[in-house]
Parts: C-alpha cells; structure tokens; sequence
C-alpha cells in the first residue's frame, strides 16, 4: 500500500473509497470500512476501485444502512486485544439490536440481498438470524403471509407432505 | 397502484429474488427443533427442496452441532411411554400410547433407538418392531428362529443400513436390526445375527467364543464408526455394522 500513501487519506491513515448506489447516491467511506465487504475488499487488492464502485442492484437507503453499519463495525477486525473497545463492544451489540430489531419486510430482505452481494459475512448472519426468528412459531401460512410467497403446492402435494411431517404439525 | 399493492410486490420481489444459498443461511438459523424446519418446507417448492437437500442437512447439523432432546421412551407400563420435551408437539407421544400389541402382555418393550428409528420387542423376544415415530411407519420383523430356538441373553440394535457417516436420509434407507445372544447350549461363546430391511431376511448367525461366565447386559447398544459395541459381564463385544460381515 505504500504507493497509495500518497493519495487522500484521513486521520488514522487509509485510503477512502467512493460507493455509488443503484439511484446514484455517493457514500465516501476508508478502505477499513469498506474492506468489511469481502467483495469490495478483493477489489481493493486488484486497485480497481480508482473511479468508485458501482453497487447497479443496492438502493441508496439500504447502502445507507450497510455504510452505518460498517462505520460502527470497522474497529472489529483491528482492535481484537484492544481493552479500550470493551465499553464500545456493548455499543455495537445495542446498535445491532436496534439495527435489527427496526427492519421489517421489504427493507430485511433488501439488506439480507445487499449483504449477500457485497460479502459482508457479520451482517449476513445477523439479518439471516432475524428472518428465522420471525419464522419460529408461525404456520406455513403464516409464514408465506410474512415474506409474501406464493403457495406453489399442488392441494395433494401439501396433503402429502403434511402428512409424511404430521407430527410437527400437532400443536 | 395503490401503496399497499407497491408494498406488498416489493415485499414478494424482496424474498423470492433471495438466491437459494440465502434462503439456505436463513433456513439454518431457525431454532433446531426438527418441527421448524418441517413447517418451513410446507411454504414452497423451493423451500422444501432446499430443507431436504443432504447438502443442506449435513451443514445444519454442523451448525447446530448438540441434536435436539426431542423427549425418551422408557417401558413402564403404568406411565406414558414417550415423554416429550417441552415444547414437542404431542403427535409422537399419542403414537407411542398406541404401540399395543395382541397377545401375551399386549407390550411392545423399547429395546434401541437410533437413526431415526426405535426398535421394540415382544415380552418373549419371538417379534420385533421397528418404528418410525416421525413418519409413524412400523415394521413388524419375526425373530429368525436360529435365534429364538435356545436364546439365553438377548439384546439388539437398530441401524441405518446407509449409515457410517450418518449423513444420509436415514428415513428413507432401508436399516439393520442386530440381535446379539448367548444360548444355553453353548456356554462361553456369544452369538450375533443380523435382519436386512432391504431384502427382508435374516443373516446366518455368526459367534465368537467370550470368557465365562458370559451374560450380556440390557443397557442400549452402541455404534462407534462402522463397529457396534455392548456389554458382556466383565467384557466388551463388538460386531461390524456391515450386514455382510459381522464379527463378535
């Protein structure tokens, strides 16, 4: 990285990188931030992200929210042994929750896809968790409500497979 | 368009554009009670081909690493013979209560439980029964006469014939009973036979000579590998899990 020292950095050092969204949005953010994403962070390593990085299938609001959360997470990786983050630790736990806890369908969905895209392994797990806590205790039909999916069973095949998994269904 | 028909195509768009390995991560996280992960593959085609992928289940069960305690069977006559954990559906219970058999005491007596399948007995060991309590399939198996004739101590297992690694669907694979006995003919040897589901018969017995005295012990045997081992007084047996060659 030495031949980028030259280039615009902040305090703390590191390059800063341009996000583009879908609708146009910039979002400038450091190499830390953005090297949360495993995608951008491979592209970081092959200097191809000069002119900012197109996101063509990540809306402004939900790149928002990723640039949020990476801001708030980006101390992770480094600072492992670091006893001045414990205070914080509990900081980024509430802002997870909070984060979370606030998304609803279509918005959960939208940021599962956009973290699927860019990589970023942490907020994957996280929003995946919440979906599976919504699902647990709903019925089929509950659930196809939630998420608005389309039965695609044939009435003999729903009956079929009710009955192959009878037991789970006899609350 | 009114706002709420946007909203609720967004919402479709949103869940149903998710690739399949996202729907996967999803699917892993939900609670590991078996019964989530059924009610999920009711939703869709996609759902269900995705819970039932070998793929998929080999990862949930690294993910989850400890099985679920769905509930334990015991042979007390005068209780419930499943008694589940909380929060199981009672279905399995219900099925349990219903494992009546004509004759003698009217017991089928628990003997094993693996793989998926519980294996129960007649009082005399002349039946076996092998049952499924997800999908509630039984089979009822007629003890080889090779073993009823002269058995002193009994015991079995229950096997998946697919098993070794346990990834399989052992629900749908054919499984494995093992009878391990000792006769009173022929002190100081242990016998073992072992009934194919596939092709519906017993092997020929095979045995082994064991040091006296030899009594085998009613606690469940156990699978280590492809190697079944249980307890003679004073000694351990093992036997190879594989239907064509067992040694005791």
């Amino acid at each position: 990285m030495a031949a980028a020292a030259a280039e615009a950095t902040i305090d703390g050092g590191g390059k800063m990188i341009i996000l583009i969204s879908a609708d146009g949005k910039r979002f400038e953010v450091t190499e830390a931030v953005a090297s949360q994403s495993q995608l951008i962070s491979n592209m970081i390593e092959d200097d191809c992200t000069e002119n900012g990085v197109r996101l063509p299938n990540v809306d402004g609001d939900i790149l928002t929210m990723v640039v949020d959360y990476c801001n708030m997470h980006a101390g992770d990786a480094a600072a492992d042994g670091d006893t001045t983050k414990a205070s914080s630790t509990e900081e980024l736990k509430k802002f997870d929750a909070e984060l979370v806890q606030a998304l609803e369908n279509p918005v959960l969905f939208k940021l599962i896809l956009a973290a699927n895209f860019l990589n970023i392994k942490s907020l994957l797990d996280m929003t995946c968790q919440r979906v599976a806590d919504m699902m647990s205790g709903k019925t089929p039909e509950q659930m196809r409500e939630t998420f608005s999916i389309e039965n695609d069973f044939t009435p003999e095949e729903e009956a079929a497979i009710r009955q192959e998994n009878a037991w789970a269904f006899d609350d | 368009m009114s706002e709420a028909t946007a909203v609720h195509s967004s919402a479709a768009a949103a869940a149903e554009s998710a690739p399949d390995d996202v729907i996967a991560e999803i699917l892993l996280r939900l609670p590991p009670h078996p019964s989530f992960l059924s009610r999920a593959s009711l939703v869709c085609n996609r759902w269900r081909r995705l819970a039932r992928d070998p793929g998929f289940l080999r990862r949930l069960r690294a993910f989850h690493r400890t099985p679920p305690v769905l509930g334990f069977f015991h042979n007390s006559p005068d209780l419930p013979r499943f008694v589940p954990a909380e929060g199981v559906p009672g279905r399995v219970a219900a099925e349990a209560a219903s494992l009546r058999r004509d004759g003698d005491d009217g017991m089928w007596w628990f003997v094993d439980c693996r793989h998926g399948r519980a294996l129960l007995r007649s009082r005399d060991w002349a039946e076996l029964l092998v049952w499924d309590p997800m999908t509630g399939e039984r089979r009822c198996i007629t003890v080889s006469s090779q073993i009823q004739e002269g058995a002193l101590d009994l015991n079995a297992a229950v096997f998946c014939a697919a098993s070794g690694g346990g990834d399989q669907d052992c629900h749908s694979s054919p499984f494995h009973v093992v009878v391990v006995f000792t006769t009173g003919q022929c002190h100081g040897r242990v016998f073992a036979c072992v009934y194919s589901s596939g092709i519906d018969a017993w092997g020929d017995p095979i045995s082994t000579p064991v040091t006296s005295p030899c009594e085998l012990y009613e606690e469940p045997l156990f699978l280590l590998g492809k190697l079944c081992i249980g307890f003679l007084m004073g000694a351990v047996y093992l036997s190879s899990n594989s239907a064509t060659n067992v040694y005791v």
